[in-house]
């Protein structure tokens, strides 16, 4: 299996008032295609930070990071922007739909930044809604479905662009308990599919649906 | 893209209801206001640019110049031989015509009314351009027995039937046929007519068109394309080389010198004596554009504040679409297209505001402005792209800046952090649009002070109860006495003068030269009026020192000087009777009064018995008991009919022509109001808007507060205090810049109030009551609900 993230002696320092504040601390971390990763730890162990590292939201300061073979830490902005909108999706606790949008809409989004033809636009959304068994809801708006519902709508968007890794944090946070395992099915599902995820998660018991655990402690990982 | 991006605003829109209104309500507001000011300025620039030689025409204007003093009046009209040899002498004419307007009675069988003549001849067609409906135009004006009548006047006399080749009776002598039939008048031409006919037709034509020393018609010329007509002003002077003599030895006390005057200035650049109507002027164009702009800027800034009030909420759904793969472009035309799409729903609302409302603003200005889809598409479309700039402009700073923010923390919807005390953007834009809006009120107030104050101005004369009749005829004098005894034969008539001018507009000035203790001979201006002497009584003109004029001194006739205290005061002396002026001696000095616009200082004026000789043109003035002129009015009319043998008697009332003279000054004062109103509206508008956005962002801090257990007070003091800091920051900017442009404004005005403290106190206090009204109402609702709810923000 080939190398899809590869991340070396990785910090991410920020200054804060006069000190300087390590949020990642020399991370090292090898992700391969159909990896299911967890990521745990505690509030403020720079789960979360290391995910948006990762999706090329935030960036390293130190270290080397290659995705794909490509040198993320020496690309400039744009050519980075590119590289995600290609092959990353993501996943957020708080949905992040656009309210205005309904659920079809929500799920052509990426589509259109990536400039693809609105006929096929239209095959591969409708493909996700058929995927997803949501095609009755389509015309609806956010506000009108459940959480884990908008979850769901959530994940269809982040996968309609086919990308190679799934970063999802703190996916099922704002869901109760059979939402939650309904989701985490669907993940194990992908990840079955051939989809690499990664996801930051506070429950044991989701991070049971990964292939790997890495822990992570005031942002270095603790060896198990 | 475009569809996608248009939905997320429409629907965004309807979801945000009072951020839309607010919105789309200022922005109507101000782009009906703005549409309105283009409408006016578009009609006023206009005027007869709808004939197409507008560029080439010149009218022929009078410069009746005192032989003595040079000193110079400016009329419109000028001898006919003039015109007759204009031509002739200069090849560079290439047609001349002559206009002359005059009421006359016109109809057929029983039904008379006065209408409005325009007296010319048939090359007025080859140089205006006048509509032809049906019939004959040229033709028509050859001969003295046709007529041509607008379409509303033929309507008038014979209703659905066809006018043409029907006779309509002329002041109840001449029977005319109608020749044809014209559009009417333009209204925004600087001559209006409701027919026209032959200058053969007009009063004395025959008597006048060999004179050399009668003017009665305004002469209006077509230069050859390319001639530059000041060259021929130049040589025009042949004439007066000719008329200076001639004019002397007919016993004239002036000579007539010719200048031109382009045509197309004539309505905003023309306020001569005998106008065909009051004109218009260029500073009112200027400064109602500059009004219109100002309330434009006052939308869009508000647009501005509103939208950047809004990051937080907005920042999320950038970050969003960030994540989904949208690049700075995509979210720049997000946003941009956003604003465009509100500012082109206002401007649609505006239109059919304007549509609606147009009437009213007619009514108001007295203009006939008209707005038209198909012929002004040109005008709507430019006020479509005004409407497409403002949401640009207005949209842009906006876009950029949600553009620029950080991903991760928008996504976690902690965008603003607080930063120590530091001014934003936010901050300045609002202390800008309260500059303006306070800058405004203060100016409104000044100038409905001031307007107030020339109103209430003693103008030192009586304008009340009195009638007058202008008259142009040689010859009259001979029978004034008689004129003034049948007159007063009406037990309403106390008093009659026949004097040359009207107190309340005296033009005519020179220079005088001779005055005692003028040893350096030096020349001084004076304003000047030929009177009798009943005049100063008639128009209650006070006297300081001396006495009027009298018929028991001999010497008043001929060499007897009335000055006003200006002039005394500008002669440097102390007393005046008995000094020596001019070409005799001052017999009194009367008190100041306004013998022209409030707006100017009053001049040196000299008022001296009239010539019989210099009376074939000036006023009949009547003084009544009552206030109801009907009845008099009517025996004046009789009673100079039988007199004088003319048939066009024109009797008005001193007041109304008062009135008409200053109605434009006065009006502009009142749109100002209204326009001042609006902004200040908007204005508030945006400051309501800027407070709810800052209460929802602060909800959870008022929450923590509540529970820490801070009053209801207290929380209302601290949501007020950041506002009440940005106004008090805007008046004190504005109130020094307010200060010192009304200053300025005010010295176009000799008279005038002072701007005292308390017009700024008022200012501040109006301001800051609206200001903290709006934040009170918005904050105490926050402050009486349930911190708990606050706090669940999740």
């Amino acid at each position: 299996m080939s190398t899809l993230v590869n991340i070396q002696q990785a910090s991410r320092t920020i200054k804060s008032g006069g000190n300087s504040i390590n949020l990642l601390d020399s991370i090292d971390l090898k992700v391969n295609e159909g990896d299911f990763i967890s990521l745990m730890g505690p509030s403020g162990s720079g789960k979360s930070t290391l995910l948006n590292c990762i999706g090329m939201l935030d960036n390293f300061t130190e270290g080397n990071y290659t995705f794909l073979d490509e040198p993320v830490h020496k690309m400039k902005e744009k050519n980075r922007v590119k590289l995600y909108q290609e092959y990353i999706g993501f996943v957020f606790q708080a949905y992040h739909l656009i309210d205005e949008l309904t659920v079809e809409e929500n799920i052509e989004t990426p589509l259109l930044y990536k400039n693809v033809k609105s006929k096929e636009r239209k095959a591969l959304v409708a493909d996700m809604l058929d995927r997803f068994n949501i095609v009755g809801k389509k015309k609806l708006f956010p506000e009108q479905l459940s959480g884990g519902q908008q979850q769901l709508v959530g994940i269809a968007r982040a996968l309609v662009a086919t990308p190679k890794l799934i970063l999802a944090d703190e996916p099922t946070g704002n869901l109760n308990s059979k939402q939650s395992q309904e989701i985490m099915e669907l993940f194990a599902k992908l990840n079955n599919e051939g989809v690499t995820i990664i996801q930051a998660t506070h429950s044991e018991e989701n991070a049971s649906y990964g292939s790997r655990i890495v822990n992570l402690l005031d942002g270095s990982i603790v060896k198990s | 893209m475009f569809k996608h991006y248009f939905k997320i605003s429409i629907r965004s829109l309807i979801k945000n209801k009072t951020y839309s209104l607010i919105n789309v309500f200022g922005l109507t507001v101000a782009m009906v206001c703005f549409i309105f000011i283009a409408l006016y300025v578009k009609f006023e620039l206009s005027y007869d640019k709808h004939h197409h030689n507008i560029d080439n025409i010149y009218r022929v204007l009078n410069n009746e110049t005192e032989f003595e003093s040079e000193a110079k009046d400016v009329y419109i009209a000028s001898p006919m031989p003039l015109f007759n040899r204009l031509q002739k002498d200069f090849p560079e004419v290439e047609e001349i015509t002559t206009m002359a307007t005059k009421e006359a009675t016109l109809g057929s069988n029983e039904e008379l009314f006065l209408a409005n003549g325009l007296f010319s001849d048939e090359n007025l067609f080859d140089i205006f351009d006048i509509e032809l409906i049906s019939g004959q135009d040229k033709k028509a004006l050859k001969d003295q027995s046709s007529i041509l009548l607008t379409q509303t006047t033929a309507k008038r006399i014979f209703g659905k039937e066809v006018a043409i080749g029907k006779t309509v009776s002329f002041n109840n002598k001449n029977a005319l046929i109608v020749k044809g039939i014209i559009a009417d008048a333009p209204k925004n031409q600087h001559f209006k007519y409701d027919f026209i006919a032959s200058r053969n037709l007009y009063p004395n034509y025959e008597r006048d068109v060999n004179d050399w020393f009668s003017c009665e018609q305004a002469g209006y010329i077509l230069l050859k394309e390319g001639q530059d007509y000041k060259a021929l002003e130049d040589k025009m002077i042949k004439y007066e080389k000719v008329l200076k003599p001639a004019y002397k030895n007919a016993g004239f006390s002036f000579f007539p010198k010719f200048t031109l005057q382009p045509a197309k200035d004539i309505h905003l650049y023309s306020n001569l004596d005998d106008e065909f109507e009051i004109n218009s002027n260029i500073n009112y164009i200027y400064f109602f554009s500059f009004i219109g702009f100002i309330i434009l800027l006052l939308a869009a800034i508000n647009y501005v504040n509103l939208a950047i009030s809004r990051y937080t909420e907005k920042s999320k759904e950038v970050g969003i679409h960030k994540v989904l793969g949208a690049k700075k472009g995509n979210l720049i035309f997000k946003y941009v297209n956003e604003s465009i799409i509100l500012t082109v729903l206002s401007f649609f609302v505006a239109i059919l505001l304007v549509v609606a409302l147009l009437p009213l603003f007619n009514q108001f200005l007295g203009k006939e402005i008209v707005l038209n889809f198909i012929d002004d598409a040109w005008f709507l479309m430019l006020m479509f792209l005004t409407a497409l700039l403002i949401g640009v402009i207005s949209g842009i700073y906006p876009a950029f800046f949600l553009a620029k923010i950080n991903l991760v923390k928008s996504l976690k919807g902690n965008v603003w952090q607080f930063k120590g005390r530091q001014f934003s953007l936010k901050d300045v834009l609002v202390i800008g649009q309260f500059i303006v809006a306070i800058g405004l009120i203060i100016s409104s107030f000044v100038v409905y002070k001031q307007h107030n104050f020339l109103t209430k101005k003693e103008l030192g004369y009586t304008k009340q109860n009195i009638l007058y009749m202008p008259y142009k005829q040689k010859g009259l004098m001979a029978k004034k006495d008689l004129i003034r005894n049948e007159l007063l034969k009406h037990p309403n008539i106390t008093q009659v003068s026949i004097s040359s001018q009207l107190p309340i507009n005296i033009t005519s000035n020179g220079p005088v030269e001779n005055w005692e203790g003028n040893y350096q001979k030096k020349s001084m201006n004076f304003y000047r009026s030929y009177v009798d002497y009943d005049f100063i009584d008639l128009v209650d003109i006070e006297m300081v020192q001396g006495r009027s004029f009298s018929k028991n001194y001999a010497t008043d006739f001929k060499d007897a000087y009335l000055i006003n205290e200006a002039a005394m005061k500008k002669l440097g002396w102390k007393t005046a009777v008995g000094k020596e002026f001019f070409r005799g001696n001052v017999i009194g000095v009367v008190k100041d009064f306004h013998f022209q616009s409030l707006s100017s200082e009053i001049q040196p004026l000299f008022m001296t018995i009239r010539k019989d000789e210099d009376t074939y043109k000036g006023n009949i003035i009547v003084k009544t008991n009552e206030s109801d002129f009907t009845n008099t009015k009517l025996f004046v009319e009789k009673t100079m009919k039988s007199i004088v043998s003319s048939e066009y008697i024109e009797v008005n009332s001193l007041e109304d022509t008062y009135n008409y003279f200053y109605e434009a000054e006065s009006k502009l004062g009142y749109v100002f109001n209204i326009f001042a109103f609006i902004a200040i509206f908007i204005a508030g508008m945006g400051l309501f808007g800027l407070v709810s956005f800052h209460i929802v962002k602060r909800t959870k801090e008022i929450g923590i507060r509540k529970i820490l257990g801070s009053t209801s007070i207290h929380i209302l003091w601290i949501l007020s205090k950041e506002f009440i800091k940005l106004i008090a920051i805007a008046l004190l900017i504005a109130i020094p810049i307010a200060y010192y442009s009304m200053s300025n404004w005010l010295q176009n005005y000799a008279y005038r109030i002072e701007i005292n403290i308390a017009i700024f106190l008022l200012v501040g206090a109006i301001v800051l009551v609206i200001s903290l009204l709006t934040i009170l109402i918005k904050a105490y609702k926050v402050t009486i609900s349930n911190p708990v709810n606050a706090l669940r923000t999740e």
